[in-house]
């Protein structure tokens, strides 16, 4: 039995050279940063660093586990950015004007969650191409956040809110473990359930999944729905982390988010990908932003590095696509 | 016929793709002045033949010789150099192009010699003249968009034409023009011949073959058959060369008495589609749906399976009226199709065997969480079973060859349970050992009480495999027979229209 | 194509604008001056210009996402070259190279590598953008050359700049879409590349080729826009390919098959600049005219695509 259980790996081994050999590259290049950085600066090898990390990349992953869901589908969500910034943005008017705390999130929640199923209906109902419904969301998301704002700042919300983005549990930040608790449910939800494989199936072949009988409406209206709300979840732990709301809050995210989808090995053509790939991924990002602030480069860099490593784990994803073939 | 020297030799061509060779070592010769006729089933190699002359694809062994000389055709563009042309099998127009434009695409006649500015008025002069000759008369300022299938076929023959070739290559040229446009096509054919020019024509019909053709040469299963003069060879050894087996082998049937009704469909219609249709399947038999390409069966099997919405009609499944309108509901109601472009519509090529196998029974063996293992001895269930040639259960899908595949298909739908099938085209494009097979678990499922309604462009598939036949016609059911009334001629000539009265001929 | 009547041939937009138009009228006293009109014009060509571009990049099936981006970086190049004292002519000359070189790369990002031409696009915009925040540490740089600001403000034979300019690139963008074989490849390689390959036509370099003149004629409209402002600033056209993206779909050409043409998004940049203009003269702050113009184009959008569905119908052959 196990010989043959053995045999069988062996040989699997060598037909899915590319679903193994991706996140063993993905995985090394998360220790080579780390030690990298552990030779730059004996700073970074602590618990209070690595646990700062860690909270940095809460944010990105939050964002990255309905992005994940979504390019799945072979969809995009350039939207998440803006979502973030209103929602941030919405939820710190809501407590400025005395909203109790758990009604001005599920308020903020429920806008986000609007706004992605508005996008599940423009693509999957209306048959828009994702990339250009989703950016259309994103400025009206924008615009909204503007109208909102009035070109103010809000800041000093109160410490319960705060707590979220801010407090710990014991010893470990709060961010972290709503995080964990997140990232846990998407993977089970992708990977253990009947609407994990409807995801998978929608994004590998469409019509193949419709003629099976896959509601691939319904599925992309959640994909999306998923996405407004976890990007929705990362705006207030960055208002609640920040003690502050304004509308640019969002613009880093578009693309960062997306980097991190692509460098965890989610391709974008649909069907290929995980959350644990999504997470390592923005690991990466968060590290490499840490490693230019260690290395005391401007802030003005990030933009050519986040844009690179997203047109370098692109490209990677074809690359390895055409040597699998 | 003209004994000169070959125009164009192939010698030894071997072509693979992932799962399956298409070309096996095949060889021939030909010879200006002749129409050659490429013959055999869906699947033989015909057109992976024609797209290596054509430059489209490259072989991986083998050689082409012309006139004499070795030669190395990469590109379209080579083999243009050299002479060779032909109409592809896809749809090789820009739609929004006009119709000039189309034909001399990248050939586009220079308003001054060595600039770029285009000449439109000489563009259209000359694309109206090349119609003319097949009696067309469109404008050609319209995008091509907006014309017909039959048009636009002509279209793809003129660019063709006007770069002058010498070997014409014609992969199934009529299977969307009218009686009247072949004629014009089989006229200037004869014309082109007397002027030297060799003619490729790939067809399965064999009232064609004998019109036109000089020579035939058979493959089957990407091999070479053998090639005969027209004129030497009678029909029963034609077919005999083309299927390679005796009849009664590749339709393993039992027929028996069937049982109740499954399915009725009363008075269907469906937009620029199939119209008026009635349609009975009882348990217990397999029910032939036979017309040309375009005749709308395709459709009407998407229709009753909710893809898309019919206009008016009924439809009742064990009794219970039903409208369609989506696949799931159908399956719910016992239905199953299996598509005509499988890779397309019926498999998610990168996934495993195990997760296409179940992606129509999913849910009728879990209902939130997923057991892996359950689904691995599933799959490997039916790979017994269907004796799907796999590695494993988890081998990705498009690694299989395409018997293979089919299987998984199948596989995907009897684990669903549902009674009623539409199979379209269940043996298109897969080897003869695994066509077999697949009629076989036809007739098995019948057996077990299934009723199958199964289109099919093979007449001999239908006729060996079906209980009754309907014939279709331009949307319209214009014939229907019980399989021992039916017989080639009249099936045939039905499927041509010959002979239609207004009234239904049901 | 059933025969309509004349009536319905007239394209929605046109009917769209003209509402516009007597609603201003009506409700924006300042609205039908000649000096607002001519206004319109002149906010309009630079709009045009850029969004030439982008209908034949979308055209390929393709889309730009970089397009604000790089124009405001060429504003910033320009504008820093005069400064550290570079005559302008050559200012402008490098700066319109290096953007166009910026959009050529982005061209074979898609062409070549296969990559999906919005993440390209945003992937190398996001870059470019970098760059332009690190050569000026995210400043606004002062232009005070005043040949180079002649480029917005002054006039050629009683035509405003952008206008004078909008009319030339138009022309020649038209004899190059329709009397050129560039033309014909643009609109295959939206509506059927592989018979564009099979006819022995290069089509990756035709793809890059497309993208390169987009990225030039977002070049051109950079540096009307740094003229206009007297400045160079990295963001300041950051939603540009937001309106050049609406104008060429409101237009009428489609994201799909090579369907549409540069005339059209004369149309859909007039709708775009009337809407802007409208919403300013009447007094509306930029904050809404954001969220508004947003959901203006999705609405065209939608349009475009249910028309499109419902004219083409279900079935396939």
């Amino acid at each position: 039995m196990s010989v043959r259980l053995a045999t069988k790996a062996i040989e699997e081994f060598g037909h899915h050279k590319r679903t193994l050999l991706a996140p063993i590259l993905r995985l090394a290049t998360l220790l080579a940063l780390c030690l990298i950085l552990t030779l730059l600066s004996e700073n970074f090898l602590t618990w209070n660093n690595i646990i700062n990390v860690l909270r940095q990349s809460t944010m990105l992953v939050v964002i990255g586990l309905g992005l994940t869901a979504v390019v799945l589908t072979a969809g995009i969500d350039l939207s998440v950015g803006g979502v973030l910034a209103l929602v941030g943005c919405l939820t710190a008017q809501l407590l400025r004007s005395g909203v109790p705390i758990p009604l001005a999130m599920l308020i903020g929640i429920g806008v986000g969650a609007i706004l992605g199923y508005f996008n599940g209906i423009l693509v999957g109902i209306i048959g828009l191409p994702p990339f250009v419904a989703t950016y259309g969301t994103k400025w009206i998301a924008e615009g909204l956040a503007l109208i909102l704002m009035q070109g103010q700042i809000i800041f000093g919300l109160p410490k319960a809110f705060r707590w979220i983005g801010a407090g710990y549990i014991w010893i470990i930040p709060a961010p972290i473990i709503i995080t964990a608790v997140l990232a846990l449910i998407f993977h089970i939800l992708l990977s253990k359930t009947t609407i994990g494989y409807d995801i998978y199936a929608l994004g590998t072949n469409r019509e193949a999944a419709f003629y099976s009988g896959i509601n691939v409406r319904a599925v992309s209206l959640l994909v999306y729905t998923l996405s407004g709300i976890t990007a929705a979840i990362a705006g207030l732990l960055m208002t609640a982390r920040l003690d502050a709301a304004e509308v640019g809050m969002g613009e880093p995210f578009l693309m960062q988010g997306m980097a991190s989808v692509v460098m965890g090995g989610t391709s974008l053509m649909g069907g290929v990908g995980s959350i644990g790939g999504t997470i390592i991924g923005a690991l990466i990002l968060t590290l490499v932003v840490n490693g230019l602030n260690l290395l005391g480069i401007s802030s003005l860099v990030h933009n050519i590095v986040t844009g690179g490593v997203i047109l370098l784990a692109v490209f990677g994803d074809s690359v390895l696509r055409k040597y699998s073939e | 016929m003209l004994d000169g020297e070959p125009i164009i030799q192939v010698k030894g061509i071997v072509k693979d793709f992932p799962g399956v060779r298409a070309l096996d070592n095949v060889s021939l010769d030909i010879r200006p002045g002749e129409v050659h006729v490429l013959m055999g089933e869906n699947g033989a190699g015909k057109s992976t033949l024609a797209k290596i002359l054509m430059g489209v694809i490259t072989p991986d062994a083998g050689e082409i010789i012309y006139k004499g000389k070795s030669i190395q055709i990469r590109t379209p563009l080579e083999a243009q150099s050299y002479g060779i042309g032909g109409v592809h099998q896809e749809f090789m127009l820009v739609p929004w192009l006009n119709v000039a434009q189309n034909i001399f695409i990248n050939r586009e006649p220079k308003r001054w010699k060595g600039l770029p500015f285009i000449d439109h008025r000489r563009m259209h002069e000359e694309s109206a003249k090349a119609l003319a000759k097949f009696g067309i008369s469109v404008d050609t300022r319209q995008p091509v968009k907006y014309l017909g299938t039959a048009v636009q076929q002509m279209i793809e023959i003129c660019k063709v034409l006007t770069t002058g070739p010498k070997v014409l290559i014609l992969d199934e040229p009529t299977a969307v023009l009218t009686e009247r446009e072949v004629e014009k096509l089989f006229q200037y054919i004869k014309v082109l011949q007397s002027q030297g020019v060799a003619i490729i024509y790939i067809s399965h019909r064999l009232a064609e073959i004998r019109r036109i053709g000089d020579r035939v040469t058979v493959l089957r299963d990407g091999k070479y058959v053998g090639t005969v003069p027209v004129r030497e060879v009678t029909d029963d050894t034609l077919v005999q060369m083309m299927v390679g087996r005796n009849i009664t082998q590749m339709y393993p049937r039992h027929r028996r008495a069937s049982g109740p009704e499954l399915l009725r469909v009363k008075g269907l219609c469906v937009k620029d589609g199939p119209q008026e249709v009635d349609l009975v399947v009882h348990e217990g038999e397999i029910v032939g749906l036979v017309g040309l390409v375009g005749a709308g069966r395709t459709e009407l099997a998407r229709a009753i399976f909710g893809i898309d919405r019919p206009v008016k009609g009924e439809i009742t499944v064990k009794g219970k009226p039903v409208w369609p309108k989506s696949p799931q509901q159908m399956i719910r109601y016992g239905l199953g199709l299996l598509p005509e472009d499988r890779k397309r519509y019926g498999l998610a090529l990168n996934m495993p065997v195990t997760k296409n196998v179940i992606m129509a029974s999913l849910r009728r063996h879990f209902r939130f969480m997923i057991d892996s293992q359950k689904i691995e001895k599933l799959s490997n269930n039916y790979i017994n079973e269907l004796r799907i040639a796999t590695p494993s259960a988890y081998r990705l899908v498009r690694y299989l060859s395409g018997g293979n595949q089919q299987k998984v298909v199948l596989a995907k739908w009897l684990d669903t349970e549902s009674k009623l099938f539409i199979f379209d085209e269940p043996t298109r494009g897969i080897d003869v050992g695994a066509k077999v097979e697949v009629h076989a678990l036809m007739d098995k499922l019948v057996q077990e009480g299934a009723g199958i309604l199964m289109i099919s462009s093979e007449l001999p598939e239908v006729l060996g495999m079906s209980d009754r036949i309907y014939v279709m016609f331009r949307g319209r059911i214009i014939g229907h027979f019980r399989y021992d009334e039916a017989d080639q001629e009249k099936i045939g000539a039905l499927m041509l229209g010959i002979g239609v009265k207004e009234a239904d001929a049901s | 194509m059933p025969a309509k009547s004349a009536l319905w041939k007239i394209p929605p937009v046109i009917w769209i604008i003209a509402l516009l138009c007597v609603l201003y009228g009506l409700f924006a006293p300042g609205f039908f001056t000649f000096r607002n009109l001519q206004n319109i014009i002149v906010q309009a060509s630079p709009l045009l210009i850029v969004a030439l571009g982008m209908t034949m990049v979308i055209l390929t099936e393709g889309i730009d996402l970089s397009v604000g981006l790089t124009m405001g970086v060429i504003g910033v190049f320009c504008a820093f070259l005069m400064k550290t004292g570079y005559p302008m002519g050559l200012a402008v000359l490098l700066g319109l190279s290096a953007g166009t070189f910026f959009v050529f790369l982005n061209g074979l990002l898609v062409s070549t590598a296969k990559l999906p031409p919005f993440i390209a696009t945003l992937g190398l915009g996001s870059m470019v953008f970098g760059f332009g925040l690190v050569l000026t540490g995210g400043e606004s740089v002062p232009i005070s050359n005043s040949a180079f600001r002649f480029l917005h403000d002054g006039t050629i034979i009683g035509l405003p700049m952008p206008i004078f300019l909008a009319v030339v690139v138009f022309g020649f963008a038209w004899i190059l879409m329709y009397h050129t074989p560039f033309g014909r490849n643009v609109i295959a390689l939206g509506g059927n590349p592989e018979a564009l390959r099979v006819a022995g036509v290069n089509i990756e370099r035709a793809q890059t080729l497309v993208y390169t003149l987009a990225g030039f004629l977002a070049g051109i409209t950079g540096i009307i826009i740094a003229a206009r402002t007297a400045s160079g600033y990295a963001a300041a056209t950051y939603d540009w390919e937001f309106d050049a993206i609406g104008a060429t779909i409101i237009g009428g050409t489609s994201f799909e098959e090579g369907q549409g043409g540069i005339g059209k998004t004369i149309l859909g940049v007039l709708l775009i600049s009337v809407l802007r203009n409208g919403l300013n003269v009447a007094g509306v702050s930029n904050k809404y005219q954001f969220a508004f113009i947003g959901l203006v184009v999705l609405v065209a959008i939608i349009i475009d695509v249910k028309f499109r569905q419902a004219t083409e119908g279900g079935a396939e052959a």
